[in-house]
């Protein structure tokens, strides 16, 4: 028996952990570390750090402030990784796997050169995508790829079985009450949808608050589904992750088999 | 390896540190598998016909415990199926091989040391067998 994996996204500037609104208006949340820890106390299937500082360089000293406070929990990092050098770095600091961004399907001899050095599941393909002006049309964000050259260059490694996990992002998601998201997430391109292993993330909180029964399609179309500053909303709604996804929990609760997890 | 198996002190294998353990591989080898240690008999082999990867977690059924087990994370595309001897200690669901041993090597395909409580139990437990 497996269980879908509900993971946080921890987005972060040097060694700041952030809210973000389509990684640009930011809010801090406070030191890595105790975000980290936060994390790691909720029991979150996985914490996946992102850097969002702009800069083309990996942040190490958030990836050392995560390492350290996780607590024995999965961590992927995603941020300026250019680089052989740089994924070998963050694999021994004790990463498990290293989120890509498109622009690395422009150089597919890089990627498959990657996967040939450090095995296929120690990556992650982020494809942040973008609905314009609310219709149903998609573009790869803050990239020259278009949406069609991405599944195009997808479909080819495919075929070569070189595909790593995706992570789908609805780049737009501002959280909380955030009708946008279920649209997002429903009419997604099933192009995107057919690909195996995949990872939703993006204001999938509120999709579970709205709209429970489009979340609960979600869910059986991927893998895993990540959260963000949802999980960071004050006490006053500081969520489980019973309450948060329902859907996954629920079959697995009745025979209690995450027992040995508490 | 060799010598610390025979001088009988504890060796844990995790994940590529138990598909080492077996035979041979088909991990980036082309036609001709990689030769391994040989401390189990078997060929490390994709394990899905899709290639597709096991990422997550997954509980764990000892042989002789079959009404329940942990769950621990793996994240792996190799790995050993059906193996049918007296060293396989616990399996997935799935047929894939969780955990092998013999005298002093244990090998797991799971990341104990990511898997929070159960992970930190299971290590406990390797220690505590040892000393």
């Amino acid at each position: 028996m497996s269980t879908k994996r509900v993971g946080s996204v921890l987005l972060c500037d040097k060694d700041s952990a952030l809210h973000s609104l389509g990684f640009e208006e930011r809010l801090s949340l406070g030191p890595i570390k105790f975000a980290a820890s936060y994390l790691a106390n909720l029991e979150v299937d996985e914490i996946l750090l992102l850097s969002i500082d702009g800069s083309a360089e990996v942040n190490f000293l958030a990836v050392n402030e995560l390492i350290q406070n996780a607590k024995m929990t999965p961590c992927s990092y995603g941020g300026g990784v250019t680089n052989r050098n740089q994924v070998k770095k963050l694999i021994q600091m004790g990463i498990d796997r290293i989120i890509l961004g498109p622009r690395v399907l422009k150089k597919p001899e890089i990627l498959e050169s990657y996967f040939e050095e450090f095995g296929l599941e120690t990556f992650v393909l982020h494809i942040p995508l973008l609905r314009i002006c609310g219709e149903n049309i998609y573009k790869v964000w803050a990239n020259e790829l278009t949406l069609d050259e991405v599944q195009f260059k997808l479909l080819k490694l495919q075929e070569e079985s070189l595909i790593p996990e995706i992570m789908i992002t609805d780049v737009q998601s501002s959280g909380f009450g955030n009708r946008h998201s279920a649209d997002f997430w429903q009419e997604i391109p099933s192009s995107i949808l057919r690909l195996p292993n995949k990872l939703a993330y993006g204001g999938l909180y509120s999709l579970a608050q709205s709209n429970p029964h489009a979340y609960e399609l979600l869910v059986r179309q991927f893998n895993a589904v990540f959260v963000g500053s949802a999980l960071f909303q004050g006490t006053s709604r500081v969520i489980n992750l019973k309450e948060l996804n329902p859907a996954i929990y629920r079959p697995l609760e009745s025979a209690d088999p995450r027992k040995g997890r508490e | 390896m060799r010598t610390q198996r025979k001088s009988g002190k504890p060796v844990l294998g995790i994940c590529l540190g138990f598909q080492l353990l077996f035979d041979s591989s088909k991990e980036g080898s082309g036609s001709v598998p990689t030769k391994g240690l040989g401390l189990f008999s078997e060929t490390v082999e994709p394990i899905y016909s899709n290639f597709e990867m096991k990422t997550g977690w997954y509980q764990v059924k000892r042989q002789i415990m079959p009404l329940g087990g942990d769950f621990y994370y793996f994240n792996h595309r190799f790995g050993v199926k059906r193996m049918n001897n007296e060293n396989v200690v616990s399996v997935c669901a799935d047929g894939v091989i969780a955990e092998v041993r013999k005298d002093n090597i244990r090998g797991v395909q799971f990341h104990p040391e990511k898997s929070q409580h159960a992970g930190r139990r299971y290590l406990r437990g390797f220690i505590e067998d040892w000393s």
